[in-house]
């Protein structure tokens, strides 16, 4: 049975130009599998993303106890394989042809060519995998369907102020930068902004005007302000290196998000025109959002399937009509 | 910093947990796939044959790899209820090493045994305001400085009666309050450098575990060479769900659907490296697992922080 939510939607190739299209797609190589075969199985190395050219596809993803669940349907210009391709962890999926397909592989090598050393194109391409990455974690984290509670109240606004001279050493340690070289980082340094949160502390990013891209540097970030009961939303916490407004660098709408500080907390802000050029610093950086967005993702995914899994055993010992308010109260 | 697992279930022979699967408990003593340090500081586990029965205990301060006796017992030991743990310790001359250090901890006449892994940061600098939240009859039992054998009496001492058995949600409201006291512990000596406290108990009927982090992320902020990679990554725990847990096609899981499971695992890291039928428990949270009937009820929630 297919799922009626769609995590793993999206579809990269809309959102490319035919240029790049063209760019993106030249790098690969079409492969043709037949009706039930399967392309890749969940839990094995992914050495390669897929754009479906013809046909249709199953995405299943195993279920503790053995069993599996068709996540979606992919078709033609969706793009398949890419968490993976960018977080260099195992397949979170399996694939499986329902019909005679042909996909375009393209690897790993040849896609981290056109990201990072692909100049404009490159950070469009990127900028477009990324916007995915974002819908897809914005919809695995969306916990409405799940009976999860609303959105609490608004945070606090933090000051921002000059860094320290040494961010740069500070920046070399964060895992999610560590393809940055010591240059890229110094080079950081004068656009960067800090802000330091007591645990506890809320806020709601963005809050000004000014544009900015933000990552945790030391402590962590929790979307879960509703500790006492059902999280409002799935994210899973932010801590050093992880990316907490990213929307600017992507040129995604600000949509406010609320936060609490799980920990004294560090904020470090880059100006979002560090993004806009077209540098190999810049293509290093987007990519490093793109592989968290994944990892984010990832994460995300897990503990969807946890909470489905727990409340639902919970909502069927329960009588019907008042299955989830108790249900919450046991949770 | 440790590697625990835990079971409940149909009977099954140890070994079947310990050493049978392509990442074993025992294995992940010495080449854990999660973690970057070696546990070489001794195992223990508590089993339970029958959920009315008392555990089999045993502990060592050797490497189960080496154990004999272990791997003897273990092929003729069967159990519907465990909890194991291979000790992981800082590796200088300041860290306690023995028998006495070894988790699970389970007093005489104590219902529940309590395993942990992680650490209390400047745990010596804590145990003042602790000590008030220790009842004297649990106080008198405690044997060592060890973090974890504090956390062990202080969440004993959260029952009335600590020797009386108790359902999931009171094991997991009194691991809650045991987070909260150590929390408050830590406010108020001024510890503020991140400490796990991923947290496992089991009773025969019941297993309860915890995964969470005081001031995750806090790393040491004078060096940038002293951050190592544990200080930027919350420990594991992972689960499995089903109605048995057997070798298929020449690797060990839980199979037959996770409706109505009967059967759980619990762990620091999968059992396999395959970790597709494994779900991560998420940080902040509590899962509880309670054997009624044919059916491991499961129940989770989130804990303050």
């Amino acid at each position: 049975m297919e799922r009626s939510r769609g995590p793993l939607s999206g579809n990269l190739v809309e959102k490319l130009s035919g240029d790049d299209r063209a760019r993106l797609l030249a790098l690969g190589r079409s492969r043709v599998f037949e009706a039930g075969s399967e392309l890749v199985r969940q839990g094995s190395r992914g050495d390669c993303l897929f754009v479906v050219e013809q046909g249709t596809l199953a995405v299943m993803r195993s279920l503790p106890g053995g069993e599996e669940e068709q996540l979606i349907t992919a078709y033609p210009g969706m793009i398949l394989g890419e968490m993976a391709v960018l977080d260099g962890g195992v397949r979170a999926a399996s694939l499986r042809a329902l019909e005679r397909c042909v996909v375009r592989a393209i690897t790993v090598g040849g896609f981290q060519a056109l990201a990072l050393h692909g100049g404009e194109a490159g950070l469009r391409v990127l900028r477009a995998v990324g916007a995915m990455m974002h819908e897809r974690l914005d919809a695995t984290c969306a916990a409405g369907d799940i009976g999860c509670d609303a959105l609490p109240a608004q945070g606090v606004r933090p000051g921002w102020r000059p860094v320290d001279a040494d961010i740069a050493l500070w920046l070399g340690i964060l895992p999610s930068l560590a393809a940055l070289d010591e240059a890229d980082r110094a080079s950081l340094a004068a656009h960067l902004t800090s802000t330091d949160l007591r645990r506890g502390d809320e806020l709601a990013l963005p809050e000004d005007a000014e544009p900015g891209v933000t990552l945790v540097l030391r402590g962590a970030l929790s979307p879960w302000l509703a500790v006492e009961g059902r999280p409002h939303e799935l994210r899973p916490p932010i801590g050093p290196g992880g990316f907490v407004e990213y929307a600017a660098a992507l040129g995604l709408p600000r949509g406010t998000r609320c936060w609490r500080a799980c920990s004294p907390t560090r904020l470090v802000r880059l100006e979002a025109a560090v993004f806009e050029d077209a540098s190999p610093c810049a293509a290093r950086l987007l990519y490093a959002l793109a592989r968290d967005l994944a990892s984010t993702l990832r994460r995300a995914t897990g503990r969807r399937m946890h909470f489905e899994t727990a409340w639902a055993q919970a909502m069927r010992r329960m009588k019907p009509g008042i299955a989830t308010s108790t249900a919450a109260q046991e949770a | 910093m440790c590697r625990v697992l835990a079971y409940l279930g149909e009977p099954l022979p140890l070994e079947d947990l310990l050493y049978a699967p392509d990442n074993s408990l025992v294995r992940q003593s010495y080449a854990p796939q999660r973690l970057r340090m070696l546990n070489l500081a001794g195992f223990g586990i508590a089993a339970w044959e029958q959920a009315t029965s008392a555990p089999y205990i045993y502990h060592t301060p050797g490497m189960p790899v080496f154990d004999g006796n272990l791997r003897s017992l273990s092929r003729n030991v069967q159990a519907g209820c465990v909890l194991a743990h291979v000790r992981g310790v800082p590796f200088n001359e300041n860290t306690l090493v023995g028998p006495q250090f070894l988790h699970p901890f389970i007093y005489p006449g104590m219902p529940v045994a309590l395993a942990h892994n992680g650490d209390l940061h400047r745990f010596a600098e804590l145990r003042p305001y602790l000590q008030r939240h220790l009842k004297p009859e649990i106080a008198r039992l405690v044997r060592t400085n060890l973090d974890s054998e504090w956390i062990y009496a202080l969440f004993l001492s959260r029952f009335a009666q600590p020797a009386a058995e108790h359902s999931a949600q009171e094991l997991g409201d009194a691991l809650v309050d045991t987070i909260g006291i150590l929390g408050e512990a830590r406010e108020r000596a001024g510890v503020d450098a991140m400490s796990s406290v991923n947290l496992f108990v089991a009773d025969g009927r019941t297993i309860v575990a915890a995964r969470y982090a005081f001031d995750f992320g806090c790393y040491p902020d004078d060096d940038p060479q002293r951050v190592m990679p544990w200080h930027l990554e919350y420990l594991s725990l992972w689960y499995s769900l089903g109605h048995a847990y057997a070798c298929h096609d020449g690797e060990w899981k839980m199979v037959g659907g996770r409706q109505d499971a009967s059967a759980m695992l619990l762990a620091s890291e999968p059992l396999t490296s395959d970790d597709s039928t494994w779900l991560e428990v998420p940080e902040y949270s509590l899962v509880a697992f309670e054997a009624r009937g044919d059916r491991a009820l499961v129940s989770a929630r989130m804990i303050p922080f």
